[in-house]
């Protein structure tokens, strides 16, 4: 992102936006609630226009309907008695945007949606009505959904939220391992950093109009996020490693989970 | 998976389009109807048991006359045709219907199944009467002795060599059959002659002018209830009024379309002591012929307007 | 063996018939395509409120002199872009848009009444025209029924896909690069098309019997969409097909034949799942 800016509803969400993220890396995008984390994960997926400046992803402009992005948006919900299978929800994410009748058949999609189930380890419920499964088997699904295409960029947003602590264990886990295992460049919203903290490569932290991005050390710390509020704020470390932010009025989203 | 999807729907498609073209290979041999009258009996249908009656007195036993709404419960706005009545007239030689949108699903019925040498009467035609007209023609009583002119000339047509027969019992009914009708009328006309009546529905406003007396509920009081619309408040102020300073000397009311609107009218009537007189759509009971349920109803008219 | 083919004559021995089963066919196949997408959007109501606005649509028709079936037609396509547009597309068959819908249905019946005091003619003629029946189908009609259901079905098979996706999973669908607002709008102009025509020959009842009941019935027997659809419409022509037949081999109307079959076909597969589900849990 370049000068990158983006108003809505003439408020302006955040401005003078630059940051890099390389292939491969595991970002996690911070900040309090309404500051704008899913708006910039939009705008990498080119589904919000910048009001200026300039985003870019593999070296060309962003568009919609990227077959190189997988995306997770935040809290899909479906419904109980949606009677559709987890699989086929994988499978339109191959071809769900293809116009008419297949033209050929395509055996090689079968296989690739089959591998990426087996990727996530949803093999044994995939065949599912997906409204019956549970949190994490619904997300992993969805995950295996976004990938499906090939992606080589993934963006999360919250993919850890409503879901118990082994959930969020195992679905980190396995966001660490399509990152690391297939090289794929993770882009995450989170509201608390610290399931996720010790596999980060970069953190962007958006607050206040700013986005601050770079190693998890060096920005999340005391005197950078004072800067970024433009009001005290104090990074503590608890005693198991945990990070805690505390500060005022400002919503501070970092509680320990639990 | 996206492959046996694929053949799936294929396959479905080809068995569709199979199905499609046996089903036009057999409409393409079957081709219409011939409708053949066996045994020398012309087979007749009419949508309505009331125009029914009265072509099978004209026709005798030459004839033989299937009526479709034939009960007094069923009504022939809404009537549901089963394929029952749709055999009977794509059989038939003969299919009489009233027109004007009041059965309009016989009309479908017949342009469903084109039949070569069937012919249809479609009796609104003979007066010039389309959809949104008063469709109740057979009471009047000059419609209906143009229909038996018409009918016999059609019958004598189709079945020439019972001609003299038709013609002998056309005459016949008119002189004789409907004799008691004729009288009534002429009855009420000579002592009742411009007396002031209101009625729930048109039914009755092709009758009034022939009977000599003045109709004066709003006609658009009478078309709304016919039709089962809402009846403006003015006009049901006005029916009212007309109850209440009894400026009708009877009230005569359809008792086979009654309305909460009507009912109210029906009661107000009586209660200020106006009588009140029934008639009804179609046959009453099933199993009368057109002339003694008419006389009857008009000689009821007739004992409520004062004897 | 010879039973058989003798009943077969028998069916097909009256063009009326004829008609009956080639139109009950096509329309069969076009409800039970299009129902298992109304289904599956939740949009029940929506389609039946598309049948709703025809008869105020048939009586403006004739009021300004022109055909009742285009009055039927702009007044069915224009309902179904209220509905499309005032909802938002990404929450088709929520309530923000059952309650667009109930207002849209509420005010078509007020126009209807108006209508109806306007028109000098008899409504029911205006009804007559609407609400036809499966055995007065004349030539013409069929045909003209079977082009409009051939150009609704490639239309539909050319949205399908993208539509599947719009309906369970409209974000990521839209991030895909799908138009969801725009495709749920079109579905909905497609939906008022098909029943605009179809009501005219099979009459609101067979519409609603073969546009949700197969449909539902599908959906309870399997989650695989397009087994589901397939599946809709093979029961949708079986309805049909053998609510003819009975019908015609009995003294009553072929619409109660139908819809009893399509009702109690769904009643028992809805609780062989019930039974089903309580056994294995």
């Amino acid at each position: 992102m370049d000068g990158a800016a983006v108003r809505l509803g003439g408020r302006t969400i955040w401005k003078d936006v630059d940051l890099t993220i390389g292939a491969g890396e595991y970002v996690a995008l911070l900040g309090p609630n309404g500051a704008g984390k899913s708006t910039l994960l939009k705008a990498v997926l080119g589904v919000q226009p910048l009001s200026a400046g300039t985003v870019t992803v593999l070296g060309r402009r962003v568009r919609r309907g990227n077959d190189a992005i997988g995306y997770l948006p935040q809290r899909r919900w479906f419904d109980p008695d949606l009677r559709v299978r987890g699989i086929d929800l994988v499978r339109l994410g191959l071809d769900g945007s293809h116009w008419g009748l297949p033209l050929r058949r395509r055996r090689d999609w079968r296989r690739r949606v089959d591998d990426v189930i087996d990727l996530v380890g949803a093999g044994a419920y995939a065949h599912r009505s997906i409204g019956e499964l549970s949190g994490g088997e619904q997300q992993r699904l969805l995950i295996a959904q976004a990938l499906v295409t090939g992606a080589s960029v993934l963006l999360l947003d919250e993919p850890l939220e409503s879901l118990d602590l082994n959930n969020q264990q195992a679905i980190s886990g396995l966001v660490r391992r399509v990152c690391r295992e297939q090289g794929v460049t993770v882009l995450l919203v989170a509201h608390d950093v610290n399931p996720v903290l010790p596999h980060l490569d970069q953190v962007v932290y958006v607050a206040r109009t700013r986005a601050l991005s770079g190693r998890p050390a060096d920005v999340i710390r005391t005197d950078t996020l004072t800067s970024l509020y433009e009001a005290p704020v104090e990074v503590l470390r608890t005693s198991d490693g945990r990070l805690l932010v505390v500060g005022q009025q400002e919503t501070m989203s970092f509680h320990p989970q639990g | 998976m996206f492959g046996r999807w694929s053949s799936r729907r294929s396959s479905a498609w080809s068995g569709l389009v199979g199905m499609a073209v046996a089903l036009l290979a057999v409409v393409g041999c079957a081709g219409g109807t011939p409708a053949t009258s066996s045994s020398g009996v012309l087979e007749v249908v009419a949508a309505e048991n009331f125009w029914g009656s009265i072509v099978s007195q004209i026709g005798g036993k030459h004839v033989h006359v299937t009526s479709i709404i034939a009960s007094p419960d069923a009504d022939p706005h809404d009537y549901e045709p089963t394929p029952n009545d749709a055999k009977t007239i794509a059989r038939a030689r003969y299919v009489v219907v009233n027109g004007a949108g009041y059965d309009p699903w016989a009309s479908k019925l017949v342009d469903s199944n084109p039949a070569s040498g069937r012919q249809t009467l479609t009796i609104a035609d003979l007066f010039g009467k389309k959809d949104g007209d008063n469709p109740h023609l057979w009471y009047s009583p000059d419609y209906v002795g143009q229909f038996i002119e018409r009918v016999t000339g059609d019958l004598k047509k189709m079945d020439s060599a019972n001609a003299a027969d038709y013609d002998q019992q056309s005459a016949q009914y008119k002189t004789q059959g409907l004799k008691g009708y004729h009288d009534a009328i002429a009855a009420i006309k000579q002592k009742y002659s411009g007396t002031p009546v209101g009625a729930s529905e048109s039914i009755f406003a092709y009758l009034s002018p022939a009977l000599g007396l003045d109709l004066i509920t709003p006609p658009a009081y009478l078309k709304a209830v016919t039709e089962g619309t809402d009846i403006s408040p003015a006009d049901k102020a006005t029916v009212q009024q007309q109850i209440a300073g009894k400026q009708i000397k009877v009230f005569v009311f359809n008792s086979q379309n009654s309305t909460p609107d009507v009912q109210q009218a029906v009661d107000q009537a009586r209660a200020k002591g106006i009588p009140v007189t029934q008639i009804t759509e179609t046959l009453t009971p099933a199993t009368a012929t057109f002339q003694d349920w008419q006389t009857k109803q008009l000689q009821d008219l007739l004992g409520a307007l004062g004897g | 063996m010879t039973s058989a083919a003798s009943l077969l004559g028998e069916l097909f021995e009256f063009h009326f018939m004829q008609n009956a089963l080639l139109t009950g066919t096509v329309v069969a196949v076009l409800a039970g395509a299009v129902g298992y997408f109304v289904v599956l959007r939740g949009q029940s109501f929506a389609a039946h409120t598309l049948s709703q606005v025809g008869f105020p649509g048939a009586a403006a028709g004739v009021l300004v002199h022109a055909s009742p079936l285009a009055g039927l037609l702009v007044f069915c396509v224009g309902a179904a872009l209220g509905i499309g547009f005032a909802g938002r597309g990404l929450d088709a068959g929520r309530r923000d848009e059952s309650a667009v819908v109930g207002t849209i249905l509420a005010f078509s019946l007020g126009l209807g009444l108006l209508f109806a005091r306007l028109y000098a003619g008899s409504v029911q003629g205006i009804y007559a025209f609407l609400f036809g029946t499966i055995l007065g189908i004349s030539d013409s009609a069929t045909a003209t029924t079977a082009a409009l259901a051939a150009v609704c079905l490639v239309v539909l098979t050319a949205i399908a896909r993208p539509l599947l996706f719009a309906s369970i999973d409209p974000d990521v669908a839209q991030a895909r690069g799908v138009p969801v607002r725009a495709l749920s709008i079109a579905f909905l102009v497609l939906v008022a098309v098909a029943v605009a025509q179809t009501v005219q020959i099979v009459g609101t009842l067979l519409i609603f019997a073969l546009l949700i009941a197969p449909a539902a019935a599908a959906q309870q027997v399997t989650s695989r969409p397009w087994v589901g659809l397939g599946l809709s419409v093979v029961l949708s022509l079986a309805f049909t097909w053998v609510g003819l037949t009975v019908a015609y081999f009995s003294i009553y109307p072929v619409g109660f034949f139908i819809t009893t079959l399509a009702f109690g076909c769904y009643l028992m597969l809805r609780l062989l799942r019930e039974a089903r589900r309580r056994v294995l849990a």
